[in-house]
């Protein structure tokens, strides 16, 4: 047997609602039709009720899961598109995020994002949002890069009291593949070293951990061992994991496939450039999609985001430093 | 700019977003020469109207918002040109805004990967599943405007002048993203030269 990171997602919102009644699933076309993705491919019919189709209004739907949430609800959104997400911005981060701070009622609702780009998606069905999301207090921000993550980083997100954010990455839908659902997993906000090496250290998340894998194996052949760490959540950010690795090669570059000014990998390089500094054997690098929006021909995509090929030259620039 | 009206078109689904009743509302209390065309084709991707708006018909909303509502039958081209035109003409006069609600149904996918199994087998029997390019032809035909020749000599030409539209795109080599600016700035002088290190 076999299951896809987009067939675990469904299995953990199937689990989650059939382990707490106080969960529900409420978004576009979400129900008898099972969701754009099929995210939620016969969970209307299995459980009556409770997988609820909403009308175009990000907005309303978001408010809505707000109130559930304090209501003792467990909601989980799906909002068709990461992209779409802004037009319940406010809910989301005046509402959502300041609830705790402002009442000290806790806001457990999940927001599912199918994010990230996929060739000829173009600039409303490809953005990474995660970065401006992570800049503000008050929201979890997850970014899972394995099917197995994508399954239990799901069920974990229902059981937190606050509001997650969970960035489902669209390339990854139907061609990750794993042989079982996991049976244990790492805590919230523990990043995971997905390849050990000693000349670089990679940190990296989502899709872009597959590309960083591709790079890393290529320069294998070259003699350069890349350590990879995979963030999984950005926010908490593992600094610790992150740090412990650089101190092991001396070198940094961090690879995100949202835009370059500002966002996760400023982040993660500031973090060490500050508290790192002497760790380093080198200025600590970083690479982003171009601050453009999102290419909708597929030969311009390609050459927006970072892929295993640039990854690769920045990796070895990196080694020459 | 006398005469000049303003005209958008959506479906059912986007009256639902709070952008459509925002304008709506703005454009009433400016009594803009606003003319919004409501293509109600039944669903929003998967979803019925029935989850999408609760009041017995769309044109309903104009009343809230103080703004001219007009019906029509989507499928009939002769009727939404007499209807539009009444419309446009209000919003000429200075009526303000117009919306106008066309009833049809959509006769395939959101988009070419959906099979559109959703859509109600009734409603595909009833006038609403007309075919609207159908109902034109019989229209052209029964007043005598046109013959069945003339009607598909204009077919031909249609799709002749389709398929070297494609033939012209599909001869392009696309583009080339070494040559590329990546720039999403008018103003040239204002962009950063920085993208990280994917250059």
């Amino acid at each position: 047997m076999s299951i896809t990171y987009l067939e675990a997602i469904r299995e953990a919102q199937a689990r989650a609602l059939a382990s707490d009644p106080r969960v529900f699933i409420y978004g576009q076309d979400v129900g008898p039709f099972g969701g754009a993705f099929k995210a939620t491919k016969n969970l209307a019919r299995d459980f009556p009720g409770r997988v609820l189709d909403a009308p175009i209004s990000e907005d309303a739907i978001l408010g809505s899961a707000v109130g559930a949430a304090i209501g003792g609800m467990r909601p989980i959104i799906e909002i068709q598109f990461s992209d779409f997400s802004a037009v319940g911005f406010s809910q989301i981060v005046n509402q959502a995020a300041t609830l705790f701070w402002r009442t000290q009622v806790p806001c457990p609702l999940v927001v599912r994002l199918p994010s990230g780009g996929t060739a000829g998606s173009g600039p409303f069905h490809s953005q990474c949002m995660e970065a401006i999301y992570a800049h503000y207090p008050g929201l979890v921000i997850m970014t899972p890069a394995t099917v197995e993550d994508a399954y239990s980083m799901l069920l974990d997100a229902v059981a937190v009291d606050d509001p997650v954010l969970f960035f489902e990455h669209k390339f990854l839908y139907y061609h990750l593949k794993a042989e079982a659902l996991p049976t244990e997993t790492l805590p919230i906000g523990k990043a995971r070293i997905s390849r050990i090496g000693r000349h670089m250290t990679l940190v990296t998340y989502s899709a872009m951990v597959h590309e960083a894998l591709a790079a890393a194996e290529e320069l294998a052949g070259e003699g350069y061992e890349i350590e990879i760490v995979d963030l999984r959540t950005i926010k908490p950010l593992d600094t610790d994991t992150v740090m412990a690795s650089v101190a092991r090669t001396g070198r940094l570059l961090c690879v995100g496939e949202s835009w370059p000014w500002g966002g996760t990998t400023a982040e993660v390089v500031a973090r060490v450039a500050a508290e790192g500094f002497n760790l380093l054997d080198a200025p600590p690098q970083r690479l982003n999609a171009k601050d453009t929006p999102i290419p909708f021909h597929p030969k311009l995509w390609t050459m927006h985001r970072p892929t295993a090929r640039s990854i690769a030259i920045a990796a070895r620039n990196l080694m020459q430093l | 700019m006398g005469g000049v009206v303003g005209a958008t078109c959506l479906g059912d689904g986007a009256t639902s977003t709070g952008a459509f009743h925002e304008a709506l509302n703005q454009a009433a209390v400016e009594k803009l020469p606003l003319i919004l065309v409501v293509a109600n084709n039944q669903y929003a991707y998967s979803t019925p109207v029935s989850r999408q708006y609760a009041c017995h018909h769309l044109v309903d909303r104009a009343i809230g918002y103080g703004v001219a509502g007009h019906t029509v039958d989507g499928t009939d081209l002769a009727q939404c040109l007499q209807i539009l035109g009444t419309a446009v003409a209000a919003a000429r006069q200075g009526a303000g805004p117009q919306l106008v609600v066309a009833d049809l149904l959509r006769l395939c996918g959101h988009g070419e990967h959906d099979d559109a199994g959703y859509v109600d087998h009734g409603l595909k029997q009833s006038p609403l599943g007309r075919d609207c390019l159908a109902v034109a032809e019989s229209h052209l035909l029964n007043q005598g405007w046109a013959d069945s020749p003339q009607l598909a000599s204009w077919k031909h030409q249609a799709v002749a002048e389709v398929e070297a539209a494609v033939a012209t795109v599909q001869r392009e080599s696309g583009p080339d993203p070494y040559r590329e600016d990546w720039c999403a700035l008018a103003s040239d002088h204002l962009r950063e030269s920085y993208h990280g290190n994917a250059d």
